[in-house]
């Protein structure tokens, strides 16, 4: 009975979480399983007494707020169920407003950056086509164009950085507001 | 990200060598600054020469700034400069000459890096200044200048009406009388000094600022976004003020009949400024009106979330009187309405 329960267990885990997460939560209920069968309870009661997707609902804030994020996919789904998470929370309204705005912002942000660099290869071809309409000796044309693929190569690296450091606040926003939502989630 | 920086360091280097390359092949250093100077592209300057009397001048121009003035020349001279890639029309018809100048489209919507000295992009027109001409007049990146001979009684026109348009740029326009005016630019400024206007004046900015000083105008009518609208030292029949995000400031001004000012979030603030009718109205932000007396005044004040204040005292959030032959209303939602009354 409690491995066909866990597997029912298993299967809607798999929907919302990654493997090591999903292997964690089950663990942890066969453990809780295991000690109230010890302690003289039937296995069917007990587990009949737990609905698997009350217990993702319940596990979402825990889990979210352990993630890492370190891959764009995690992020991005993190994002996604922060959202639903929030919303079971007992300040569902002004969690909600204030992760919405800090995720805009973030995304606009991740945006722009992306929009520099394209305009910054953009801006070094109009150079090159220019270059080649302004009637320069071949030295010429070669020392411009190794001070712009310096310039471009500075502003390269430059904005990597910037995405570097918007990365650490994307994930700052994630891990701050999962760790509210844990904390709120709690309390409701 | 590693990856990307790796080849950003690997193409410094290469740049660095291929500048090393270029100066031990004898790349002058001045090229570096001077390369992208397009001031080549122009000639000296050209001259158009018009002597018969015109009652319109219509010009149609890219990337130029205009600048038109008044002097004691008999003709109208038009000198600008042209660029390789511009062409230039010259038109007269029934008195109205057109001049219209078109430039051939460049890759990449002709973006370049190149750069031209201010004046090599202005066209100047020295207009007779017993010429009474109408104005339409318009370009698509550049200022537009239009200075006039003064205004005087013994000569009360010195221009017909007056229509100027600019994309990105500003418009002044100054010692000047005409019986209508009509400005628009989007991005730039409007300033206006000076004038005499017998019909109406209409500015119409997006982002800019619009500045009235010193002018007798008959009705004006602004339309503004997000610049600010200051108006100074006026004398007007009505006043007429719609934008978006904005400040107004109306000072020393004289309206004969009503002032009309309507904005979404801004503060609008008036100072010895008189009218029949003071019809003032902010979503989110603070009215302030400063009068010499309120004695004549019928107030009908809503300040929404905010509170009313009349020469010091707390009126609440809403304030109505029944007497007086002025009416001033004035409703802000989220804000606070301050009448003050001077010693």
């Amino acid at each position: 009975m409690m491995h066909q329960w866990l597997n029912v267990l298993k299967e809607e885990l798999n929907k919302h979480f990654y493997p090591d997460e999903v292997d964690d939560i089950l663990e942890y209920y066969e453990e809780i399983i295991e000690d109230r069968i010890q302690n003289g309870e039937l296995e069917e009661d007990i587990c009949n007494g737990y609905d698997p997707k009350e217990i993702v609902r319940e596990m979402m804030p825990d889990v979210l707020s352990k993630r890492t994020n370190e891959t764009q996919k995690e992020r991005f789904k993190t994002t996604k169920q922060l959202w639903t998470a929030i919303a079971q929370t007992s300040l569902k309204i002004p969690l909600t407003i204030m992760y919405t705005i800090s995720i805009v912002l973030v995304i606009a942000m991740l945006f722009s950056i992306f929009a520099s660099i394209i305009g910054s290869f953009i801006a070094f071809m109009i150079y090159g086509l220019d270059l080649f309409e302004a009637g320069l000796s071949n030295f010429d044309k070669i020392g411009m164009t190794g001070l712009a693929l310096v310039l471009l190569s500075i502003i390269g690296i430059i904005l990597i950085q910037i995405y570097r450091l918007v990365l650490e606040l994307y994930k700052k926003v994630l891990n701050i507001f999962s760790g509210l939502t844990k904390k709120k989630g709690d309390l409701s | 990200m590693k990856f990307m920086v790796k080849v950003f360091v690997f193409l410094i280097v290469v740049g660095f060598v291929m500048i090393g390359v270029a100066f031990l092949g004898g790349m002058d250093a001045s090229r570096l600054t001077n390369t992208f100077n397009q001031s080549e592209a122009y000639g000296d300057p050209m001259h158009y020469t018009q002597s018969g009397t015109l009652n319109t001048l219509m010009l149609d121009v890219t990337v130029k700034h205009i600048e038109m003035f008044f002097s004691e020349t008999e003709e109208l001279k038009v000198t600008y400069y042209s660029h390789t890639d511009d062409t230039w029309e010259f038109t007269q018809d029934l008195g109205v000459l057109t001049i219209k100048q078109t430039q051939k489209m460049k890759p990449f919507f002709g973006f370049n890096f190149g750069f031209v000295d201010r004046y090599l992009l202005t066209v100047t027109i020295e207009i007779p200044q017993d010429w009474i001409m109408n104005y339409e007049i318009r370009t698509h990146t550049g200022d537009i200048q239009l200075f006039g001979a003064g205004v005087t009684s013994l000569n009360p026109f010195t221009a017909g009406t007056i229509d100027l348009e600019t994309d990105t740029g500003n418009i002044e326009i100054k010692d000047l009388s005409a019986p209508s005016v009509e400005l628009k630019t989007d991005t730039g400024d409007i300033a206006l000094l000076n004038l005499l206007v017998m019909e109406g004046l209409t500015a119409n900015s997006s982002t800019g600022v619009i500045h009235l000083e010193d002018s007798s105008i008959t009705d004006v009518i602004v339309n503004g976004s997000t610049g600010r609208v200051e108006i100074e030292n006026l004398d007007v029949s009505s006043l007429d003020i719609d934008a978006d995000t904005s400040r107004v400031n109306i000072i020393d001004t004289i309206v004969d009949s009503m002032i009309k000012v309507r904005i979404s979030t801004g503060k609008i603030y008036l100072d010895q400024t008189s009218a029949q009718i003071y019809d003032l109205k902010t979503n989110t932000g603070d009215i302030e009106v400063s009068l010499d007396s309120i004695d004549s005044i019928k107030f009908d004040l809503n300040a929404g979330v905010g509170k009313i204040t009349i020469d010091g005292i707390n009126q609440g959030d809403r304030h109505v009187t029944t007497t007086g032959t002025i009416d001033l209303i004035a409703e802000t939602d989220t804000g606070n309405i301050y009448i003050n009354v001077r010693d």
